[in-house]
């Protein structure tokens, strides 16, 4: 039972389940918790900048080959792609056959669209050309100023493997940036601390606005979304785990403070530090976390995928729109651009949708606002997802590399509790206090042995 | 040939060749490869105010306290000031000279200035006293952010200054800042692998949305200012080069590489890591380099000024405005301020013109449209001159401070083709690799 009270997670999760009572209770006192939780988001979120560089720096400069970054950026956008599109896809299969939206007879033309206004404009704008020359940043420093997580990649890589290619004459500056990296995940650890509160502000708010109420009204489309998502965890990313020899619901319990941290905030980014930490601890290898973790957040948004389908097909039901089955193939051929673009506007998710329905024509884009008043209560699943999905990323594409110590990743899954506990008493994430240094380049087991 | 097909010049004038050639040829095709032009300045540009940076500092941490950077950045202006006069005068008698603008009779009242108007609200602001007070930093991480060089330059001169005078506690810091400039000059160098992209780019844009055929409206005046240029360049320069020691031709050559990167990208920033470490190579003190050519960038804009005054003298021939001698002297005057603050605004030259044209009140202003559409081919010629007069500049500074090795300049000039294929096997732009450290006195 100590030991339990001393763990995150059952802090965080006791948080999540207070903060949902209160909301229920006293949905105006919930609301006012608010501030608990944004300042929490807020807390993690100055400090992702910084540690996507560190990591990915110090990551690429010890593993000193240009080509081997390339090949590792190239092999976790073809896994991105492949997995969003099955997530696409499955979204489009639950949405025709479940019909969340049959039966609601919405007439487009009665919905005010005034709430949808800002969505719908920021939706339009954004070439391709665009999109790839916003990834180089106007300048280093208004890169890290802005908090803009591509462009501190794009950046970071460069910086890696020049530091790399400086050899000796750069070992001074790469053993700083460590340093830095170490202070960062330690700040991490002591912010994670007030994790609970965060979650619970958050949750409070959450149900304290939008209410149970209305869960009740879209449920059907809810249901259809939480058991897709789930679905796609379970069988999907179960099957490409067993592929790289491990258990995914070893795998979840592993790493079910994120998940929580997650559920409570509802915003996929506050357990970004965390995950990276757990997935060196793991055994996946510290450049290939740095790059796929932070890309992942751009690039793998499985339950952002799938949101899109399901909800794209939901409007056009509740608004008797008839869509054929080639309108359905290019609303998934448009939406595998514009679900890339998600990350790179905030508001996320659903401005894409916004994007993709405009494109498409027919369908209304005032059907939208049958949706923002459940997008919080969808948006905890789509960012739950989306956390697991990218997890599984890092571990799929450090098997594909050959660097993933299996033996040492079935130990660790084996042993949560116990690390856990090490960790605690450590009172650190720190990902090098677990994993020695000579490890990363001398000693990496090839996958299997 | 397999030398020539390395060195990253060629590579660059061959893009530039078949940039245009895209551009003459399908000229849609060439506009919409403008992404591959801006995505390598781009990339160049965010570089520059740390490189800025860590130049400054080091260089002035290692040879100078205040005093020493004091004179320094004294001298500078003194050339800098004398450079863009001459160029001024240039440009006004170029003008009179040739009379671009005669027989054109453009009625002002009837020009649309539509298309000056963002240029005309831009001119306008910026009095002397606000341009002082915006060097200064609000807060020294937004000087970065915001990419202004001044500010940039301004922190970093007041950084290296007490670097220099914490000599212990110091040492560590510099030795950061080495490491960091390294770091930086090396990332330049996997950058500049991608110039024959960005100029390939940038040049068929440029064709391919003005064409050749603007060239040809307003033919009198291109030819003019690329003659007044070349004037200046061949001559004036030459002429400051010679009391270095040096001949301006093989100094031409030895930037060449700088010289067709910035015709292809139209601009003189994207040269500007690259001519800072080719000058040091040459035997410039690095303090100096590091001082006189992002302070240049700001303050010896030579091209700018001969455009800025040939272009007014163009615009009164045109709309058939008198101007008296007196009055020219008084353009003159304006011209010499409003110059310097062209870089610091973007859009460059043509915000300078449009403020001194509101500022003088008698040069009708709509007369700015007149120049426009080719604004973009004059700013090539505008962007060279801008970048030899940088560099000319610094040997001048050097060689006053009497930090010029003119032994060592003359070798390193005779044998160009040598110093890029030492600089391409090293595959770095590394001022210390090939600069020994014990030529820094």
């Amino acid at each position: 039972m100590k030991r339990l009270s001393h763990s995150l997670y059952a802090q965080v999760l006791i948080a999540v389940l207070a903060g949902a009572i209160l909301g229920h209770l006293n949905p105006s006192l919930g609301t006012a918790m608010r501030p608990l939780g944004d300042g929490f988001i807020k807390l993690v979120k100055m400090l992702i900048a910084p540690i996507v560089f560190t990591t990915v720096v110090t990551g690429i400069a010890k593993m000193g080959d240009l080509k081997k970054v390339g090949r590792v950026g190239l092999k976790a956008l073809i896994y991105f792609e492949v997995l969003t599109t099955i997530a696409l896809a499955i979204g489009l299969v639950v949405g025709k056959l479940a019909q969340p939206g049959a039966g609601m007879n919405v007439n487009a033309a009665n919905l005010d669209a005034s709430a949808i206004s800002s969505y719908t404009t920021a939706g339009h704008s954004m070439s391709t050309a665009d999109f790839l020359l916003n990834i180089i940043p106007k300048d280093v420093v208004d890169a890290f100023a802005r908090g803009d997580i591509l462009q501190v990649l794009f950046f970071s890589v460069l910086c890696g493997v020049a530091l790399a290619a400086l050899k000796e004459k750069g070992k001074g500056l790469l053993h700083l940036i460590d340093g830095f990296s170490h202070v960062l995940f330690r700040i991490i650890a002591i912010i994670m601390r007030v994790a609970p509160v965060g979650a619970f502000g958050a949750m409070a708010f959450t149900v304290g606005k939008y209410g149970i109420a209305s869960l009740l009204s879209l449920g059907k489309l809810i249901a259809s979304f939480y058991a897709t998502s789930f679905l796609f965890v379970v069988i999907i990313l179960g099957l490409v785990l067993r592929w790289t020899g491990l258990g995914v619901f070893r795998f979840l319990r592993y790493i079910r403070e994120e998940i929580f941290i997650v559920l409570g905030t509802s915003s996929s980014e506050s357990a970004l530090p965390l995950l990276m930490g757990k997935m060196e601890r793991l055994g996946c290898s510290k450049p290939v976390v740095g790059l796929v973790v932070p890309m992942g957040y751009s690039f793998n948004l499985d339950g952002t995928s799938i949101y899109l389908t399901l909800a794209t097909l939901f409007i056009a039901q509740a608004t008797n729109t008839h869509v054929t089955f080639g309108q359905e193939m290019q609303i998934l051929a448009v939406l595998l651009l514009t679900s890339k673009g998600a990350a790179a506007v905030t508001g996320g998710g659903f401005i894409t949708l916004a994007a993709t329905l405009s494109a498409v024509g027919n369908i209304p884009v005032a059907g939208l606002t049958l949706l923002i008043g459940v997008d919080r209560f969808m948006s905890e699943a789509r960012a739950i997802t989306n956390l697991i999905g990218n997890g599984v990323a890092a571990v799929v594409v450090s098997k594909w590399e050959g660097e993933l110590d299996v033996t040492r990743a079935r130990l660790a899954l084996a042993n949560v509790a116990s690390v856990e506990e090490e960790e605690y008493q450590a009172g650190h994430v720190e990902p090098t206090s677990a994993v020695p240094y000579g490890n990363d380049e001398a000693s990496a087991p090839k996958a299997g042995t | 040939m397999r030398r020539l097909a390395r060195s990253l010049w060629f590579q660059v004038l061959v893009a530039a060749v078949l940039g245009t050639v895209v551009g003459i040829a399908r000229p849609g095709l060439g506009v919409s490869l403008q992404p591959l032009g801006d995505g390598f300045i781009r990339l160049v540009r965010m570089l520059i105010a740390p490189i800025i940076f860590t130049t400054l500092v080091t260089g002035i941490a290692k040879v100078g306290g205040l005093k020493k950077t004091g004179r320094v950045a004294l001298r500078s202006i003194v050339v800098f000031e004398v450079l863009t006069t001459i160029a001024l005068l240039l440009g006004v008698a170029a003008g009179l000279a040739f009379a671009p603008g005669a027989g054109m009779n453009v009625d002002p009242s009837r020009v649309d200035t539509r298309a000056i108007a963002g240029y005309a609200a831009a001119g306008k602001a910026l009095t002397f006293s606000d341009f002082l007070l915006g060097i200064i930093p609000k807060d020294v991480f937004d000087a970065f952010a915001k990419d202004d060089v001044l500010q940039v330059i301004f922190f970093s001169v007041l950084f290296g200054v007490a670097l220099a005078g914490s000599k212990a506690i110091g040492a560590e810091v510099l030795t950061f800042v080495e490491d960091l400039s390294a770091l930086l000059f090396r990332i330049m160098a996997m950058v500049m692998r991608a110039a024959p992209v960005g100029v390939f780019g940038a040049m068929a844009f440029t064709v391919g949305k003005f064409g050749v055929g603007t060239l040809l409206g307003l033919g009198k005046l291109v030819a003019i200012f690329y003659l007044a240029c070349a004037l200046f360049v061949l001559v004036f320069l030459a002429i400051v080069m010679r009391w270095a020691g040096l001949g301006l031709h093989p100094f031409l050559r030895y930037i060449r590489q700088e010289i067709l990167l910035t015709v292809g990208t139209s601009s003189s920033e994207t040269a500007l890591p690259l001519l800072m470490e080719k000058l040091s190579r040459l035997g410039c003190s690095r303090p100096v380099v590091g001082l006189v050519v992002p302070l240049g960038y700001s303050f010896n804009l030579a091209g700018t000024a001969v455009y800025l005054t040939l272009a007014t003298v163009f615009i009164t021939q045109a709309t058939h405005t008198q101007i008296s001698l007196w009055k020219w002297l008084q353009i003159l005057a304006i011209l010499l301020l409003t110059s310097k603050t062209a870089a610091a605004v973007t859009g460059g030259g043509f915000i300078a013109l449009a403020a001194t044209l509101s500022a003088l009140g008698e040069v009708p202003f709509a007369g700015l449209t007149l120049l426009v559409g080719i604004d973009r081919v004059m700013s090539e010629a505008r962007a060279v001159t801008n970048l030899i007069g940088n560099g000319v500049a610094a040997v001048a500074v050097s060689r006053w401070e009497g930090e010029l090795d003119v032994a060592r300049a003359r070798t390193v000039l005779s044998d160009v083709a040598g110093v890029e294929a030492e600089e391409y096997e090293a595959g770095r732009v590394d001022p210390r690799a090939s600069v020994p450290e014990t030529s820094e006195p």
